[in-house]
């Protein structure tokens, strides 16, 4: 079952914009420096790029709840916080900090319930949510019950509920046994949106996103369709990406070319 | 932590079960309350209330060995507080293996024992016949401020979370060799509930950017409200009346 | 420090309960009034709420194979504010007592007035004072909350065996010695935890203890905050000698001694189930206790006792915040 509708873009804007955005932590350590990256609405774009590099920064900056030096437009218009949400969805690396209330079924509802729906439609929501994640059954489940596949999958129909255009997800697979991981991509790809997804796991990337943005020391130092990047592998190796993780087959069957 | 713990059983069906948690609530609070202010020489008045929890127990299908064990978790620490209580108490003494023992330090601790396990017991089955979530709507109910509430729930969510983090933490000590033998390595365990804290606060950002985006303001979303049906009413009606009647008798 | 059901009698309950719902109400309305400024509290309450409990569960030794336990109290009041510690004890204590059986629902009122009002506020108070005594300074704020967590857990045992001889289920003569003086040494525990915890933290986030970031290093470079910690010490030890003093002529292992102290006094009398006579009796008699001659010998071992263990916990303390003064490089 595919998952319930996101609202549609506002026509003619681009879905993420943004526009020389630098961060800095309260520390000192300088994130992001003069990103600028634009993505159309339906997209699908891999974030990749070594530990350290802005991925999370980058998403936090998306979903409003870090405020840089820059422009940000998500859907048309500037982000702030609270509003993020509908627009953007974020899933966090970890789920644990996404799933706070005592069942899956308040968790998965706490989006619609904060939108102030009707409890029909909440209920409608957290079961079609549940659903797309296949996870109908679980409603009166407590998430410390629940394994890592199972607790990632709750947060992305948490995150599915609110109906999002954009579909961010920060490291997706980290963690997650093949099954888990399976299903994982599988809910990403059912996701009729714009999909961004930070990842250090090209092998899986691969198989969801058609174009890929790599973050190095807080710059965009590659933009490119997947491919073409996924072939250059001393660009990867440059920006502490793992070509090897992509084994020759996969590569080979992605760019067409034979295996080495 | 074995996460089936707590509330295990809670997700059964049951007369008991299927009660307003506010009916749970008021039973279990006027069952101790009654107890606990029962003089341990009305031995009859605690065997009613032991039988009524007896009886929900039965009533409950819950498993006996597991409630009880629970429940009896509570005597070491109860005994080790009034053990010494026959010895020092003074007054009237009665002679048992050689020793004098107070009566009326043997009436306290016999009375203590009671009421510990009788208190423990009743939590237990109240928590076990009530899923946690319902039993704060309860509370909730009952009248208790919101904000406790809502911060009881999210508490116990992640109690789990930082237990796991703080064994960790202390297993990763042991594999370093480290074994507790005087009081100034309490510093040591000082560092490690300072990472464990500093983990924790790092937490609540996460959660608190989590609630934000799913467009938190400051509240919870109030859940379901509870309706109390016929058999809640009746339960209380016939309950609470015996409670008082056996509260009294035992003067 | 939890006291099960059965201990403490219905009144004492009700008043401890009562002091403890107003304390919390206060303790809440002002949360909800921060609440519009700072949302972010409600995840932070729950959390340091749940930091509380697993803390809780690291024990450390105190001698003769056992071991002492955390209480956080005072840590909480300094991240978080006295209200706010007060409303995560009451937190840590309902979780405890519904679902670990860890202290009695009917005594929650107790438990909640002694680990969270005393042990939260009275120990903030306690840090708040010390900290008027010292330079300020960092070394000053460790060594106010190590002095304050010491107390809370003195103060808040004290409280439990008051309530156990208010309630007449023991003598204040048998309970507050055992209390006070098993806490006395499980104070200093919780004082190196406190400090090497708020040690810690302002380490790693110094952000979070918004204060710390205002306090001057350089101002520990003098020895003027080691002579008043010296001072404190000084302090401390008179007070708790004191409390030996009064306490141990009571602590005498020897029931025959207890009876024939009970029937020099007429507290024979108060052995039965009236409550009300025993306490009458004790209070007014404490004081003609105290000046027996045959007392003073165990009162100054007990002194001795005490002045030991204080000192080696100072100096203790004192090395720690000593270590923690020095800025970082």
């Amino acid at each position: 079952m595919s998952p319930p509708a996101p609202v549609p873009p506002a026509p003619g804007a681009p879905a993420i914009e943004v526009a020389d955005l630098g961060f800095r932590y309260h520390d000192g350590t300088e994130a992001l420096r003069g990103v600028s990256l634009r993505v159309s609405a339906g997209e699908s774009v891999c974030l990749a790029g070594p530990n350290g590099a802005g991925k999370s920064t980058l998403l936090l900056a998306l979903a409003g709840l870090v405020r840089g030096a820059g422009a940000v437009r998500v859907a048309g218009s500037e982000v702030s916080g609270a509003e993020a949400g509908r627009r953007l969805g974020l899933v966090f690396q970890d789920a644990d900090d996404q799933l706070f209330c005592p069942t899956v079924a308040e968790d998965v509802a706490f989006g619609p319930r904060n939108q102030r729906l009707a409890e029909g439609e909440v209920a409608a929501r957290v079961a079609g949510s549940l659903a797309a994640v296949g996870l109908a059954g679980f409603e009166a489940r407590s998430a410390h019950h629940l394994s890592g596949g199972e607790k990632k999958r709750a947060a992305i129909a948490a995150v599915l509920a609110c109906r999002p255009e954009i579909l961010a997800l920060d490291e997706p697979w980290a963690n997650l046994d093949a099954r888990a991981a399976r299903a994982v991509t599988g809910i990403i790809r059912s996701f009729p949106g714009t999909r961004l997804v930070a990842s250090q796991d090209l092998h899986h990337a691969a198989e969801v996103c058609d174009r890929m943005v790599i973050l190095d020391g807080g710059r965009i130092v590659a933009d490119g369709p997947m491919e073409k990047l996924l072939a250059d592998a001393e660009l990867l190796e440059k920006h502490g990406l793992d070509p090897g993780g992509l084994c020759p087959r996969c590569r080979s069957n992605l760019t067409g070319r034979a295996p080495s | 932590m074995e996460h089936g713990f707590l509330d295990r059983h809670s997700d059964l069906d049951s007369p008991v079960h299927r009660l307003d948690p506010r009916c749970k609530v008021l039973l279990a609070l006027a069952l101790v309350g009654a107890a606990v202010s029962t003089p341990p020489q009305h031995l009859l008045a605690f065997a009613v209330y032991a039988g009524l929890l007896a009886w929900t127990l039965a009533l409950a299908r819950l498993p006996a060995g597991y409630v009880l064990g629970r429940a009896a978790l509570v005597l070491p620490f109860s005994m080790l507080v009034a053990l010494g209580l026959p010895f020092f108490r003074g007054g009237q003494t009665v002679a048992v293996a050689g020793l004098q023992l107070s009566v009326a330090g043997l009436w306290i601790l016999a009375g203590a024992a009671m009421k510990s396990f009788i208190g423990a017991l009743a939590a237990v089955l109240l928590v076990s016949t009530t899923p946690f979530a319902s039993l704060l709507a309860g509370l909730r109910g009952l009248g208790l401020p919101a904000l406790f509430i809502d911060l009881l729930a999210l508490t116990y969510r992640y109690v789990f979370v930082l237990v796991g983090e703080a064994m960790r933490l202390k297993r990763a000590a042991a594999a370093r060799g480290y074994r507790p033998r005087w009081l100034p390595q309490a510093v040591i365990v000082g560092r490690m509930a300072g990472s464990l804290f500093v983990r924790s606060y790092e937490r609540a950002e996460r959660m608190y950017g989590a609630m934000r985006l799913r467009g938190y303001l400051g509240r919870m979303p109030a859940a379901r409200p509870l309706r109390f049906r016929l058999a809640d009413g009746l339960t209380l009606a016939v309950l609470l009346p015996v409670l008082a009647a056996v509260r009294i008798l035992a003067r | 420090m939890h006291i099960p059901d059965g201990f403490v009698s219905g009144p004492i309950n009700a008043g401890a309960a009562a002091l403890s719902a107003g304390a919390l109400g206060l303790g809440l309305w002002r949360a909800n009034r921060q609440l519009r400024e700072q949302p972010q509290l409600v995840p932070l309450l729950a959390t340091t709420a749940a930091f509380v409990f697993a803390a809780q569960m690291l024990n450390f030794p105190i001698g003769g194979g056992t071991s002492g336990h955390f209480l956080g109290a005072v840590t909480a009041a300094a991240l978080l504010g006295p209200w706010n510690a007060c409303i995560i004890m009451a937190i840590v204590l309902v979780i405890q007592g519904l679902l670990f059986a860890d202290g009695g629902v009917s005594a929650l009122g107790s438990n909640v007035l002694n680990m969270g009002v005393i042990g939260g506020l009275a120990g903030y108070a306690v840090m708040r004072g010390v900290r008027s005594l010292l330079p300020a300074g960092r070394g000053g704020y460790l060594a106010a909350a190590a002095v304050a967590s010491w107390f809370s857990v003195v103060l808040a045992s004290s409280a439990c065996a008051l309530e156990l001889a208010l309630s007449g289920t023991s003598p204040l003569m048998v309970a507050f010695p055992a209390m006070a003086g098993t806490h006395a040494i499980i104070g200093i525990g919780e004082a190196l935890i406190a400090t090497a915890v708020l040690a810690a933290v302002a380490a790693a986030r110094p952000d979070i203890i918004p204060e710390w970031a205002r306090l001057d290093g350089k101002a520990d470079q003098t020895g003027k905050v080691r002579k008043s910690v010296w001072a404190l010490a000084g302090a401390g030890v008179i007070v708790a000698g004191g409390l030996a003093l009064l306490g141990s002529p009571f602590a005498s292992g020897s029931p025959d001694g207890l009876e024939k102290v009970a029937a020099d006094q007429g507290f024979e009398e108060a052995a039965s189930e009236d409550k009300v006579l025993w306490t009458k009796s004790l209070f007014p008699d404490y004081k003609v206790k105290v000046i027996g001659s045959e007392r003073v010998s165990t009162g100054v071992a007990g002194l001795i006792g005490t002045v030991a263990v204080f000192g080696a916990g100072f100096a203790a303390i004192r090395f720690l915040t000593g270590g923690a003064a020095r800025p970082k490089g």
